[in-house]
């Protein structure tokens, strides 16, 4: 049994109208006129005998018309049959709604043929449609749009409209500003019911960090519900989380190691999956790999590049109902191999026992033929000085006693073009002749002056001091492989004067009493190393701790200049900022983004903390953004944020927990189905009113044609 | 030329104030259509003492039997005539009633005044009876030409008040007639028909001749009210409040049964009846009366 209401109630004034017959046959009662008449014998018989019946179908008549009038205002006032028990005075209040659309990335997955942001759409729609004249409404997207609604509006056209014109995101979003502006927007609103209905895929992700307690508007009158849509429950995804190059920059023609971590967010495992590994959509690779329910798996891919420069990589997973994070794309840069000159001081018949058999293991770790990223090549002084240094990148004098004038001549000639000079001392190194030849001389090449030897005594290893714990080529050292940097034994070196550093000369590395063991100087456009102690193992342990690889793979890197990257801007995720940096020669140049939709965007640089910078926030979409700044160019990948890849459904007690204290409700919404629950549809009555009220007007007109 | 007012037509007469003109226009208006005339001779002679009565010529009254009696005796010279007539008006209260400015009276009254002068022109005896619930006024028989005016007064004057008791006044007038005649009489019958049967048929019984000019108003007959009305007796103290739309039919239908009854009961007595609606006109009741002598 259902409960009788009115949608407006104001009209039932109007039943008063009911009593116009009554009140007009009382009336005509008391003006009734007089007569005096003689035959009044004939009309007393004859009201004794047919007025009685015909008062009756007179008051038949008046009942009918007084029925009439009675259904007539009823139906305006829209009567309707509530099937819940509820507040039946509520029904006809105006309500406040702002609908808040969950328009992020994960709203794209696919189920059932159709997306979580087409269900949201219709849902929204159905809601728009259930607006009454004088509800007022607002759409508000989870990812703000270019233009946010800045009031309520009654006008469903607008509404709808405004429903139409938003799309869903490749972003991540919070429910904590759309919450915060539909509180401000109901705040100006005084129909008695207020809503804010949320309309969303239910992920976890955009309930992260919301607590309404701590939005600067709310109210607690204010009901809150959340249709979820696009199911619930596991919903399988699998993504990739990140792609790791085990050298970066790629050297051209050196095999390198591509690593990507795929991560499986269901329960249940997926069987030989296809990853493909893309470069310049080209497939260059792929595996068959079995993915864990609930874990990251990865997959490594070994490629060799054979041309310098940007390449656009992309790892592909099989597509699955996410198809967004099926893809990752990432940039791949490719630089020649590093050519470096080992002069050797100290030759010897052992390779073993030569000065240069710990530095070329170094710089080539790699058994047999295979190329590396740095490719040595050991000669003897003698054999050097016919060399022509401009086919290497970088000089390495390993215990030298001395060099002729013109290859010092052709060594500054080398340094002032860019090349690096790496100078390891030894027992050949007298202090005085290289203060003499490399110091005190117009073709300076030491960083520093050089004073007496030091012996150290004792065997126990000491703690240096990394003086610059931000250089480009110490920055790899961190937790076991500092510790190997900095606890190795030195037993003797070359002092180098600390008061007669030359302009730019810095300490790296240190002794304890701040005596250098790495220095770093300038000469020309060129980079100077001096290690005050042995390449070897004749003056120190280094060579024999782990951390002399990479220090000495490290240094020669950027000695050669190689370190300093030629991208001008780092692959991002949805939403960060993607800072391009650009060479000062480029100052006046402006950066030209091209979208991988093909728009272009134009940006100037800005000095800042000393570096030429421009800031782009538009990256909204993933792949391949490519930049020119002047001559230069580059690519950048753009992928969509990992978080969005997550499906796991926040809970309902969860979010009630998130609304103390607040009217809230979840509902779960399937298509074909109402949004609301049946209570807030009344069946409207009016409609059967209205036949009723016709079919009494048709008997009465029959019924008073005859009394006439 | 402007039409010549129907004096025939009752509402037209009415606007004439004096009840002699009006009567003497009914007449003439008649008279001067037909072409036979409808006046005959006479011859006269005595017929009988009567007390003095405010209207006879003083030159009638019997000195020798007011000197026998002390009291004044008109000695009446019966003209040898052909007809000795009572005109009996009914002017109970509810012959005041009227629709459409004529009231019942005023109609039997020029009806009878019609009459009274034709009557008078032949040489007929003509007298009056106004009654209600008993007679209010009686004029004997006279055939002089000024009787007509005392005839005329007398229906001018009275004013219609009172009960209708018809039978009892016919069976008094019964009484009272020693010589037969004619006797009109022009009333609303409005009483017990059973009463007024009797009374007729007391009239018959005494050898007279009797018209029955049943005067109702138009109202009476066709019933034409429509709003809810308040209907008070003119003579009684009885009302009713009706929807005249529910009793109309049944209202005509026993009126139709009542002149129906009265038709019937004169037809078996030998009584000529005729019923009048006040806006017939006048002329009718004369054509009948002539049509009456005429047989």
């Amino acid at each position: 049994m259902g409960w009788f209401a009115f949608l407006n109630p104001a009209f039932l004034w109007g039943a008063l109208a009911a009593s116009i017959p009554i009140i007009i046959h009382l009336i005509n009662r008391r003006r009734a006129r007089v007569v005096r008449f003689p035959a009044v014998q004939f009309i007393l018989r004859s009201e004794r005998r047919v007025a009685r019946k015909y008062r009756v179908k007179q008051w038949l008549l008046l009942a009918l018309r007084t029925l009439i009038l009675f259904l007539l205002t009823t139906a305006l006032a829209e009567p309707v049959l509530q099937p819940n028990v509820g507040d039946l005075a509520e029904i006809n209040q105006a309500r406040a709604l702002v609908l808040v659309l969950d328009n992020s990335l994960s709203m794209t997955y696919h189920a059932g043929g159709t997306t979580a942001w087409e269900l949201a759409k219709e849902a929204a729609g159905l809601l728009v449609q259930e607006l009454r004249p004088q509800d007022q409404a607002a759409v508000l997207p989870l990812v703000p749009a270019e233009e946010q609604p800045g009031a309520l509006s009654g006008d469903r056209w607008r509404l709808s409209e405004d429903l139409a014109g938003l799309s869903s995101t490749y972003e991540s979003g919070s429910f904590v500003a759309p919450f915060q502006q539909a509180y401000t927007l109901l705040k100006t609103s005084d129909a008695p019911k207020k809503e804010i209905v949320v309309i969303t895929d239910r992920t976890r992700t955009p309930w992260v960090g919301f607590e309404p307690a701590a939005l600067l508007v709310i109210d607690p009158q204010v009901q809150v519900t959340v249709v979820a849509v696009g199911g619930s429950g596991a919903r399988a995804n699998t993504t990739i989380g990140a792609v790791r190059l085990d050298h970066s920059p790629v050297v051209a023609g050196v095999r390198t190691r591509i690593t990507a971590s795929l991560i499986n967010y269901s329960a249940t495992d997926r069987h030989q999956v296809p990853v493909r590994l893309l470069v310049e959509d080209r497939t260059l690779d792929q595996r068959l790999i079995d993915l864990p329910g609930g874990r990251t798996t990865e997959v490594s891919f070994d490629v060799s590049l054979d041309q310098p420069g940007s390449r656009a990589g992309a790892i592909r997973l099989a597509e699955d109902a996410f198809p967004v994070d099926d893809v990752f794309y990432f940039t791949l840069p490719v630089r020649k191999a590093l050519r470096v000159l080992v002069i050797d001081g100290d030759p010897r018949t052992t390779l073993v026992a030569s000065e240069t058999f710990y530095l070329l293991n170094a710089l080539n770790p790699v058994r047999g033929n295979r190329p590396g990223a740095i490719q040595p090549r050991v000669v003897p002084v003698e054999e050097a000085e016919e060399l022509r240094l401009g086919e290497f990148d970088v000089v390495l004098l390993a215990n030298v006693k001395s060099l002729s004038a013109s290859f010092r001549t052709r060594l500054l000639e080398f340094a002032n073009q860019g090349g690096g000079l790496w100078w390891f001392l030894g027992h050949h190194a007298d202090p005085d002749v290289y203060n003499r030849t490399f110091f005190d001389v117009s073709t300076r090449l030491l960083p520093a002056r050089l004073g007496p030897r030091l012996e150290r005594a004792g065997s126990h290893p000491v703690r240096l001091q990394v003086e610059e714990q931000r250089h480009p080529a110490l920055q790899s050292f961190s937790g076991q492989g500092y510790e190997a940097l900095v606890g190795v034994r030195v037993r003797r070196l070359l002092t180098a004067e600390l008061t007669a550093f030359p302009p730019g000369t810095r300490t790296l590395l240190s002794l304890p009493d701040g005596r250098p063991l790495l220095l770093e100087g300038r000469v020309g456009q060129g980079r100077v190393w001096m290690f005050t102690s042995t390449a070897d193992v004749d003056w120190n342990e280094l060579p024999v701790t782990t951390a002399y690889l990479p220090l000495v793979q490290a240094g020669v890197t950027y000695l050669a200049g190689s370190e300093r990257s030629d991208r001008l801007a780092a692959d991002v995720r949805i939403p960060q900022m993607m800072q391009i940096l650009v060479p000062e020669k480029r100052r006046e140049a402006p950066i030209t983004i091209v979208d991988p939709g093909g728009k272009e965007a134009r940006l100037f640089p800005q000095e800042l903390d000393g570096r030429l910078e421009a800031q782009y926030g538009e990256a909204k979409r993933p792949g391949f953004y490519r930049l020119r700044v002047g001559p230069e160019s580059g690519l950048v990948a753009v992928n969509p944020p990992l978080e969005e890849s997550d499906f796991t459904d926040v809970q309902v007690d969860e979010l009630r927990d998130k609304f103390p204290g607040i009217p809230f409700a979840l509902v779960q919404w399937e298509r074909g189905q109402p949004v609301r629950p049946p209570q807030v549809q009344p069946m409207s009555l009016a409609g059967w009113f209205l036949i009723g009220l016709l079919a009494l007007m048709l008997v009465e007109g029959v019924f008073a044609n005859r009394l006439r | 030329m402007a039409d010549k007012p129907n004096y025939f037509d009752p509402v037209t007469l009415s606007k004439v104030s004096s009840l002699q003109l009006r009567a003497r226009y009914v007449v003439e208006g008649l008279i001067s259509g037909l072409h036979t005339s409808p006046y005959k001779g006479f011859s006269v002679e005595f017929s009988e003492h009567r007390q003095y009565a405010p209207g006879d010529e003083i030159r009638h009254i019997d000195w020798k039997a007011f000197g026998k009696f002390d009291r004044y005796f008109i000695k009446e010279y019966e003209e040898e005539t052909n007809l000795r007539c009572y005109l009996l008006v009914d002017a109970s209260a509810s012959m005041e009633y009227r629709s459409n400015g004529v009231s019942k009276f005023d109609y039997a009254a020029c009806l009878a005044a019609a009459l009274a002068y034709v009557m008078l022109n032949q040489q007929d005896l003509v007298g009056l009876v106004t009654f209600a619930d008993g007679i209010r006024q009686q004029l004997p028989p006279r055939s002089s030409p000024g009787h007509l005016r005392t005839v005329i007064e007398s229906l001018e004057q009275t004013v219609p008040r009172g009960d209708t008791n018809l039978g009892r006044t016919l069976h008094h007038i019964a009484s009272q007639l020693k010589r037969r005649g004619l006797v009109i009489v022009i009333s609303d019958l409005l009483d017990e028909p059973a009463d007024v049967v009797q009374g007729l048929r007391h009239l018959r019984y005494q050898k007279h001749e009797v018209l029955v000019f049943h005067v109702l108003d138009h109202d009476e007959i066709a019933f034409p009210f429509t709003q809810l009305t308040q209907f008070e007796d003119c003579e009684g103290e009885l009302r009713v409040i009706t929807d005249p739309r529910a009793i109309s039919a049944d209202y005509q239908q026993q009126i139709k049964e009542f002149v129906e009854g009265y038709k019937q009961m004169c037809q078996r007595q030998g009584i000529d009846y005729t019923l009048f609606d006040t806006r017939t006109p006048l002329d009718k009741g004369l054509l009948k009366y002539l049509a009456w002598r005429g047989a």
